[in-house]
């Protein structure tokens, strides 16, 4: 009895064993795997946690809808820390997985222009969350942004402050920081358009994107003769500066105050409170939203994250995935990278922060929002369709 | 340039100086102490500005109850850091190694208030305000000077003078100087070297969380706050390092000129700060005040 009890189990254990092995086998062929690359570590984790909630969001949301050409997608995340070099090992790390189809990029212009090289090489659909239109320059025919870009944006601030809000003298403070550098220049450059006499020498104040203390620029804008503030600048900078303006004695009643995106965000008004309150906006992302999509993003968000508002990563995010779905329908395959990448081409939909239309420029988006804060709440006041 | 603008950026770079010199005097105290230069002082003040924002804004305390328990969280703090990061590897037998490991604290201490806080700044009200919540502010003519910045300059000079106080007159202090100077000696006359460290840690630690909560309304509260420190390094190497008087005073003229390179130089600030710094390590490397680790070399 004891000769024949080995051997049972001997071939129980090999039989059970291939049937697990091919189930695990069957999961394993239904799952299609997505890259994110954002911060996990380091100062701009925050971003980071919005980034990767908005994308499981998508993802989520797909796989309930029953997944991607019947599979369910996954995301993989690599943490990009604060720095263009890991941001481009983590973009490589992704790269090399052969499983993974479609790479959801950095919310740093800067940091995916140093991983596009490699984007290249291995063939894969990247999409930048970054706005410089330094991306698109580099003509990669695998990179994709899915946000306004900063040529676009420019414009928009200039028409802004000068049509809307009659400022002919504007101070321009903004981030040193390459995305922000970008941004000043195309606003710099839309105002000149615009015929206002302005120099900069006279009217910018650049700041290193890790200062803390902003209020010598506050205290030159006072004391000049400038009619209007325009503020560039991450999420962090710009609750910050909130402060420190209202803290200078600087209100909206006595110069009107403008920012970039990050004016609108989460962090800036619920860091800043009432000193955020006046700010207008002008803004790839607008909390609330000015669509359906994004309304219905707004809800389902602050349901799965927890948070009381969403923010830009998390919207750009989210809408990248549904991109990448959307192309893969369209290319009706998971795993040919070429063909996926193609399908951009034809990918068309509303998402949550902009009507996505394919552009030669290689960007999907074509709003932009201007908003205000008002006691504590993000209020649209209209949308530019900029092209 | 206008008298008003002067006066503005003079009085905001004292005050910013201020805060690298009470930085860069808990620096000096712990070379003077242990011999090693703390890459982890910026983040003390971040974790001191996050625990006044938990006794503060979570648990609701007044200032008058809340600044008590600080200091002695302080206290505490800068006694397990001293523990965890240099005594165990005092003896190590790379003097270099506890300087990496301050290196390495320097990054737990800003993950683990994400993973305790979150990432998200949280604003810490001004310590002196309006009737409608709204920071006060100084109006001298056509001067406006935020009453933060005056009440940091105070603060800042009383502790600058209770710790000269300390170490220069009191007899405690200079127990605490002997065992730094000459810890085997000091310990065969009774003075309990441990406890003199742990003194200067928990000093060190107070000062610098006393600063997070005097930085904390202007900056708010963010894991980024260390960031501070390096310009507090370049003051201690202006100053002189090694003298207390000479950290003050070279990070005064740091916080100075940095306000007031925003004029011509406004997104190089920094470079103007680290070029001072250049300037001085070639004309006067021994910088403005000779310091008593010279002394003691």
């Amino acid at each position: 009895m004891k000769k024949l009890l080995v051997p049972f189990i001997v071939a129980v254990l090999v039989v059970s064993s291939a049937f697990a092995g091919g189930s695990a086998e069957k999961a394993k062929s239904n799952i299609v795997k997505i890259g994110l690359v954002t911060a996990v570590t380091g100062p701009n984790s925050l971003v980071g946690e919005e980034a990767t909630e908005g994308a499981k969001l998508a993802i989520e949301q797909i796989n309930a809808k029953g997944g991607v050409n019947g599979q369910m997608l996954e995301l993989i995340v690599a943490d990009e820390v604060n720095n263009a070099e890991a941001s481009v090992l983590a973009t490589q790390e992704l790269l090399a997985n052969p499983e993974i189809v479609g790479i959801v990029g950095s919310m740093y212009s800067a940091y995916c222009i140093a991983a596009m090289p490699s984007v290249a090489e291995a063939g894969v659909p990247f999409i930048c969350l970054g706005s410089s239109s330094g991306v698109s320059k580099e003509k990669n025919r695998w990179t994709w942004q899915d946000r306004p870009l900063d040529t676009a944006q420019g414009k928009v601030v200039a028409n802004f402050v000068v049509d809307t809000l009659k400022c002919k003298n504007p101070a321009i403070m903004h981030s040193t920081q390459s995305t922000f550098q970008s941004l000043y220049e195309q606003v710099f450059a839309a105002l000149k358009e615009k015929g206002l006499n302005i120099t900069e020498a006279r009217n910018e104040f650049g700041f290193p994107e890790d200062t803390s203390n902003y209020a010598p620029y506050i205290a030159q804008v006072m004391a000049g003769d400038y009619d209007c503030l325009i503020a560039l600048g991450n999420q962090n900078p710009a609750g910050v500066i909130c402060q420190q303006v209202a803290q200078a004695g600087l209100t909206s009643a006595r110069m009107p105050l403008v920012g970039s995106t990050s004016w609108c965000s989460n962090v800036c008004i619920t860091a800043a409170g009432d000193a955020a309150n006046g700010w207008y906006s002008i803004s790839d992302w607008c909390p609330g939203g000015s669509n359906e999509t994004a309304a219905q993003f707004e809800k389902d968000y602050c349901a799965y994250s927890g948070r009381a508002m969403s923010d830009l990563a998390a919207a750009c995010a989210y809408d990248a995935v549904y991109i990448l779905a959307e192309a893969m329908k369209i290319a009706g395959t998971n795993t040919d990278k070429a063909k996926i990448n193609e399908a951009m081409k034809h990918v068309e939909f509303e998402g949550a922060i902009s009507y996505f239309k394919y552009n030669e420029d290689h960007s999907f988006a074509s709003t932009l929002t201007v908003t205000q804060n008002i006691n504590g709440k993000v209020v649209p006041q209209f949308a530019i369709q900029y092209r | 340039m206008t008298l008003s603008l002067f006066v503005s950026l003079f009085v905001d770079g004292l005050s910013m100086g201020m805060i690298y010199a009470l930085l860069g005097m808990g620096l000096i105290l712990l070379v003077r102490a242990v011999g090693i230069l703390n890459f982890a002082q910026g983040d003390l003040l971040m974790i001191g500005a996050y625990i006044c924002g938990c006794l503060f804004l979570d648990l609701k305390l007044p200032l008058w109850i809340m600044f008590p328990i600080a200091i002695v969280w302080f206290a505490l703090i800068g006694i397990i850091f001293m523990f965890t990061v240099y005594w165990p590897l005092r003896k190590a037998s790379y003097s270099q190694a506890t300087i990496i490991a301050t290196m390495g604290a320097s990054i737990v201490l800003q993950e683990a208030v994400k993973l305790i806080w979150g990432s998200s700044p949280r604003a810490m009200p001004a310590i002196v305000q309006n009737a409608n919540g709204s920071p006060k502010i100084l109006n001298v003519g056509q001067v406006t000077l935020p009453i933060q910045y005056l009440i940091i300059l105070g603060v800042g000079m009383v502790i600058i003078y209770l710790v000269l106080k300390l170490f220069e007159k009191l007899y405690v202090g200079k127990l605490m100087q002997a065992a730094c100077q000459d810890a085997y000696a000091a310990n065969l006359l009774g003075i309990p070297s441990i406890l003199t460290i742990c003194a200067t840690y928990a000093i060190v630690m107070i000062v610098c969380g006393t600063c997070g909560y005097l930085v904390a309304p202007q900056f708010m509260i963010r894991s980024t706050l260390g960031t501070l420190q390096l310009r507090a390094f370049a003051g201690v190497v202006i100053g002189g390092f090694g003298s207390i008087t000479g950290a003050v005073i070279g990070c005064l003229i740091v916080g100075v000129v940095e306000s007031f390179s925003t004029l011509f130089l406004s997104g190089y600030k920094d470079v103007t700060v680290f070029l001072l710094l250049i300037i001085f390590l070639v004309l006067k490397p021994t910088g403005l005040f000779k310091g008593k680790i010279g002394d003691k070399a």
